[in-house]
């Protein structure tokens, strides 16, 4: 009796001791932001990352009524129903808080920024060639600068955000 | 000469079926020692009896019971001390003990000239039933919290794939909801209401195994299935339990003790269509045409008239087939079964197969100690159509389904229903493999070991093949009908989920105290992977070709294309793993007061290492009033419990990936002339490391009652269950960078569910005819209690967007999940002077709907819309009734629903031109014509969501009603078998209902769309035949 007490205890110390690993479960073919960019092949990725906000559609086409129509660049045109709702009130100066794109333009162009910060936070601790870690500082530099003056550009003072938040989903009083 | 009940030899034995007879045995054995010594000894003229009264098992002492000598008035009560004393005479020498909850006693005393100690045994009532409850089995008289039971005869009177249909109508607190009628389709199954935004549904527990589906599994291999509905209950399983557990017991062969037992059941049917919708025929809808755009038909006499419905919906058969073996011999016992299922859809290229293997076996090995297994293989076919049913309601009924010369015919803006079914090719099939292997050992009398290792193992593959078709308009084009290239689509998916567990079971008795404790600790992992390719432009069409090949598409630049899509991952909520540590004991004092307390903790890897493990602790008490002394002269009663628990319990069904924080590694730049693509990697979506787990705490307060010997048993909760830390994505700043619109998982809501539930059974016997009357019922009153922020876009959810993209239901606090979000109508403006004296939008005109201006700011807009009605209704109840009068059986049973609404989504829809109901056809034509129907409109103003488009909900159903003749024993036994039944079985056969769809029944997984009819596979109305025998 007392053996096969003393057997079951073990295997369930041996057990509990192993717990600790068997909880901990990696992601499945994704890299979390943890482990990236680490490698100079991620340091090229996420610099090209911070251009590829220049394609999204909220950069290269979502700002027009923003800084097209609000400026003397271009009217809104087209039929008058075209659009009425959503672009036409930039035209007269009518828009209102909620209006369609404001969100957008404000969200993408932080987005990039936040990617812009990711390289000029992570890249420098990398090992690689000296003058390309230069040339991607400089160029999500740049990138970022540029973003912030389309952002002054269309709602005057804005947070200046310069480093990965400690919690990048935090800010929420619940 | 006493005998102590050892109820751990009862756990091992009686779960399974067999009585325990060694104390018939030593009753036997007493009779037959006191007869030897009345042949040996002489008789005496006049003999004095004495004696103790006990109770057999627990030895306890009898004060006051009955001691009378047989056929005459003479008798006396034992004393506080069990003893007893009476004089007897030569002739009548036989003595009658009698006590109320035992069985009475005879005994000839005759030559009996000692103390004599006399065994009462307590009478074996339902109330000493062993009742699983996980991880154990316990007496229903010492069970404390909420649990159903359902046996096999009742689960077998649904003709379906899958078990939980059976539970509908006959488990009060459980409501069953079909998503759709299609052959294998899945139902959602709810336990006292919706719980959480997220998965709602209830665990399952087969042979050891714990399940999210029973879909595998043959209705007719299952003996009993108990529903565990509150704190008490389900705390066992904790951060699982959260939405209810519902335990399957499968067959087995012990109690076979004669020789192997076949049983052989065969079954088949029809089904049907129930009811159709009314639409407008060709000349209704011709003549409405003209009102809407006048000239559009020149004479509405000549125009065709096709009924889609009766093209897509037609008469499909059904089949149920099960052929088993089960046996017992000294050490070992079997059970083995074949099933086959095969429907087919009431709409054409829809169909479900399924076969399923179940092996059962129990092994003894030595006294002490058992092994088993419990398995099921089920292969499966399933052929998917796709959603003609909404195209049949929208197709216009003016147009032709072929033309003269055989090929389809266009049908404008919503593509011709026959042809999308003559080219659809939906497969999926795979295998599901169930089962465990199990060690028991029994220590000391008093300690059972066990250790089980289940697994749950799915291969899934599926393969769609559209051919490239083109259907003309009648000038000879193409019509938007077409498909330019053939497509290919091939998926192979695996997941597995192993489980461990370890259990210390002590059962034990001492004087009037009553233990049945239970320790364990379990381990399990789940994992999952599926690779998913698309192609286009195949070789051929036949199914030989059915292989994504470098198969190409030329584009205008004359580029070729390779696969056009291609997906390999996990499924994200298939991978995790999982310990867990569980305790549990049951405490009974005199069979009179109960106590269960129950403690879990579980650890999952779904959330990070400070989240990890959480705590669900559960109290019970109970009060069996029935045992008490002072209830004894109330003899109307039987039984009576008074019970109340209180627990927590958690939900963790979640992605395992919401947690982290991911890279999104698709995004390209371009640089370079000429301009060339550059991948580029930059972070994603944000993850929220403090996830944790959702929790219920839910008290209930019940009591249970059996009167009139048992033959009135009635049962009634009230249930309370608050959901907590719900997890929900909510926006953050914009400043953070996550990009547009993206949102982030929180525990952020909560949520409430209450109401009483009831059941009431009526059984008796009226001569030759056995019946049993059922009624149970349940309320839901469900309510947001939190969600998010308390204002703007967070403290809401949106929901239910319909085919157009616009959403039609708002959870926030105060009212219940997926609530209906809309306009209220208030008639029709009748002419120009009321259209100017009431707000409205400036697209009404005369003849439209008003709309209620609800805040009174003298403008309608968006501002105006209002809570129209929940989809979770009110009060669900069920009636059933069960008579048998000599061979001839006869059951039904009926379902309700009351207070749920229904959103007519595919009524709402309309962009196009289509056909319409035919409450169309009141519609306003002039002032005073209509104050419900608008002027006739495709679409536009009329059809902003409102509550013109909910409808009531609540329906009866007869969902059962079977008829059955069991040929008499005489003309059986001679052929050797012992029973043969025929029977005649039909489901869902009538529905009461004011809704003009198919079905009042309208489920989704997501609990945000639940209620709105967007078109849904209808369910069929079975009528079935079969014969099962055994021999």
């Amino acid at each position: 009796m007392n053996t096969k007490k003393i057997i079951i205890s073990t295997i369930l110390v041996l057990l509990m001791l192993g717990c600790d690993n068997f909880l901990s479960v990696n992601p499945q073919g994704e890299l979390t932001q943890e482990a990236f960019p680490t490698t100079a092949a991620d340091a090229l990725q996420s610099t090209n990352g911070v251009y590829a906000t220049l394609r999204s559609w909220n950069y290269h086409s979502g700002g027009f009524p923003i800084l097209e129509f609000m400026s003397d660049d271009a009217h809104k045109g087209s039929n008058p129903n075209d659009g009425a709702g959503t672009q036409g009130p930039y035209e007269n100066f009518t828009f209102t808080p909620t209006q369609d794109g404001l969100d957008r333009w404000w969200a993408g162009l932080y987005q990039g920024i936040r990617r812009a910060n990711v390289v000029i936070e992570k890249v420098p601790a990398i090992e690689m060639n000296a003058n390309l870690k230069t040339r991607y500082l400089g160029e999500a530099r740049f990138l970022r600068g540029l973003y912030y003056f389309d952002l002054v550009r269309a709602f005057g003072g804005v947070p200046l955000v310069t480093a990965e938040p400690a919690q990048g989903y935090c800010c929420r009083n619940l | 000469m006493k005998l102590s009940v050892n109820l751990a030899d009862r756990s091992l034995a009686a779960v399974k079926g067999t009585a325990l007879s060694s104390l018939q045995i030593l009753r036997w054995s007493v009779i037959t020692l006191s007869l030897c010594l009345m042949l040996t000894a002489e008789g005496f003229a006049q003999q004095e009896v004495r004696g103790t009264v006990v109770e057999a098992g627990t030895g306890e002492t009898l004060p006051g019971v009955n001691v009378r000598v047989k056929d005459t008035t003479r008798g006396t009560t034992t004393d506080t001390d069990g003893r007893f004393s009476i004089r007897l005479d030569a002739e009548q020498t036989i003595l009658v003990f009698s006590y109320i909850g035992f069985e009475p006693l005879e005994m000839d005393m005759q030559g009996i000239d000692d103390d004599i100690v006399i065994e009462l045994q307590p009478v074996v009532t339902m109330m000493d039933e062993l009742v699983v409850i996980g991880y154990g089995a316990v007496r229903k008289r010492d069970i404390t919290g909420a649990v159903s039971q359902i046996r096999s005869d009742d689960i077998r009177k649904m003709t379906s794939l899958n078990a939980d249909q059976a539970l509908q109508g006959k488990v009060s607190g459980v409501l069953v909801t079909t998503t759709s009628g299609a052959p294998g389709a899945g139902a959602t199954v709810r336990i006292r209401g919706v719980g959480t935004f997220n998965n709602s549904s209830p665990i399952y527990v087969v042979d050891g195994v714990i399940l999210d589906d029973i879909s595998f599994l043959n209705p007719a291999d299952i003996s009993s299935m108990e529903v565990l509905k509150d704190a008490s209950a389900t705390a066992i399983y904790g951060s699982r339990g959260a939405n209810g557990v519902i335990l399957v017991q499968t067959r087995s062969g012990s109690g076979f003790m004669d020789g192997p037992v076949v049983t052989i059941s065969v079954e088949g049917g029809i089904q049907q269509l129930e009811r159709k919708i009314d639409l407008l025929s060709g000349r209704e809808f011709a003549i409405i045409s003209n009102e809407i755009r006048p000239g559009t038909y020149n004479n509405v006499d000549a125009v065709p008239n096709t009924d889609w419905q009766d093209l897509i919906f037609d008469v499909a058969p059904i089949q149920n087939h099960q052929v088993s073996v089960a046996g017992a011999g000294d050490w070992s016992d079997y059970y083995v079964s074949l099933g086959y299922f095969n429907q087919s859809g009431i709409i054409d290229r829809s169909q479900f197969e399924r076969i399923t293997l179940k092996l059962n076996n129990n092994y003894r090995l030595g006294q002490n100690f058992k092994l088993g297994n419990n398995l099921t293989i089920a292969p499966y076919r399933q052929r998917v159509s796709p959603n003609v049913t909404f195209a049949a309601y929208r197709a216009q009924p003016v147009l032709l389904p072929y033309y003269d010369d055989g090929s389809y015919g266009a049908v404008f803006n919503v593509g011709n229903p026959l042809a999308d079914l003559a080219n659809s090719n939906n497969h999926n099939s795979g295998v599901r493999v169930v089962g465990n292997v199990f060690a028991e050992a029994m220590v000391v009398n008093s300690l059972l070991l066990r250790t089980s290792f289940g697994t749950d193992a799915a291969l899934n593959r599926g393969q769609g093949f559209t051919p490239a078709f083109t259907v003309f308009n009648p000038d000879g084009t193409a019509s938007q009908q077409t498909n330019t290239y053939s497509d290919i689509f091939k998926s192979e998916g695996i997941n597995y989920t192993w489980l461990w567990e370890n259990t210390v079971n002590f059962i034990n008795s001492f004087g009037r105290h009553n233990l049945n404790a239970v320790g364990g600790f379990t381990m399990q992992q789940s994992r999952s992977e599926r690779l998913q390719v698309a192609g286009q432009n195949v070789l051929r069409d036949g199914r030989d070709f059915w292989y994504v090949r470098p198969g190409y598409v030329i584009d205008e630049a004359n580029n070729i294309n390779m696969l056009s899509s291609i997906f390999n991952g996990v499924d994200p909520g298939l991978y995790y793993n999982m310990i867990s540590f569980l305790g549990r004991v049951v405490y009974s004092y005199d069979d009179t007061y109960l106590t269960t307390v129950t403690l879990r903790r579980d650890g999952s890897s779904k959330f990070s290492s400070d989240n990890q493990w959480g705590y669900f602790p559960s109290f019970a008490v109970g009060w069996n009033i029935d045992r008490e002394s002072f209830m004894e002269s109330v003899g109307l009663i039987n039984d009576l419990k008074l019970r109340f628990s209180w627990g927590m319990i958690g939900n963790e069904k979640i992605s395992y990936y919401d947690r982290f924080s991911g890279i999104n590694a698709g995004l390209l730049a371009v640089f370079g002339n000429p301009d060339a693509a550059y991948v580029a990697a930059s972070y994603g979506r944000s993850g929220n490391p403090d996830l944790k787990w959702e929790t219920t705490t839910q008290t209930d307060v019940g009591i249970e009652m059996s009167i009139l010997d048992r033959r009135l048993t009635f049962e009634a909760d009230y249930y309370n269950r608050v959901t907590d830390d719900i997890l929900i994505e909510l926006a953050t700043p914009g400043h953070l960078g996550n990009g547009q619109g993206q949102r982030i998982r929180y525990n952020a809501a909560s949520i409430l569910n209450r109401g009483f539930e009831f059941a009431l059974t009526w059984q008796d016997q009226l001569g030759e005819v056995g019946y049993t009357v059922g009624l149970l019922g349940n309320t839901i009153h469900n309510e947001v209690l939190a969600i998010g922020g308390s204002s703007g876009i967070d403290s809401l959810l949106i929901g239910g967007f319909l085919a157009n993209g616009q959403p039609v239901t708002l959870s926030r606090v105060g009212k219940p999940i997926g609530a209906y979000y809309g306009f209220k109508t208030d008639g029709v403006f009748q002419n120009q002077a009321e259209l100017d004296a009431y707000p409205n939008m400036a697209l009404a005109g005369v003849g439209d709907l008003r709309f209620v201006d609800m805040n009174g700011d003298g403008v309608i807009n968006g501002q105006d819309r209002t809570y129209l009605g929940s989809p979770i209704p009110k009060f669900v109840y069920g009636f059933n009734f069960d008579l048998n009068y000599k061979n001839w059986d006869f059951s039904a049973g009926f379902q309700g629903q009351y207070g749920n609404k229904i959103f007519n989504g595919k009524n709402a829809v309309r962009p196009d031109p289509y056909n319409f109901e035919k409450h169309v056809w009141d519609r306003w034509t002039g002032e005073g014509t209509s104050t419900t129907e608008p002027r006739p409109s495709f679409g536009g103003y009329n059809f902003l969501p409102s509550d013109r488009f909910i409808q009531d909900g609540s329906f009866v159903r007869l969902r059962t009603l079977i008829i059955g003749y069991s040929l008499p024993g005489t003309m059986l036994s001679s052929l050797g078998i012992t029973r043969a039944r025929i029977y005649v079985k039909g489901n869902n056969l009538l529905t009461w209902t004011k809704y003009t769809g198919y079905t009042p029944e309208i489920g989704s997984f997501d609990v945000l769309s639940n209620g709105i009819d967007s078109g849904v596979y209808p369910i069929p109305r079975v009528i079935t035949l079969g014969f099962n025998t055994t021999f």
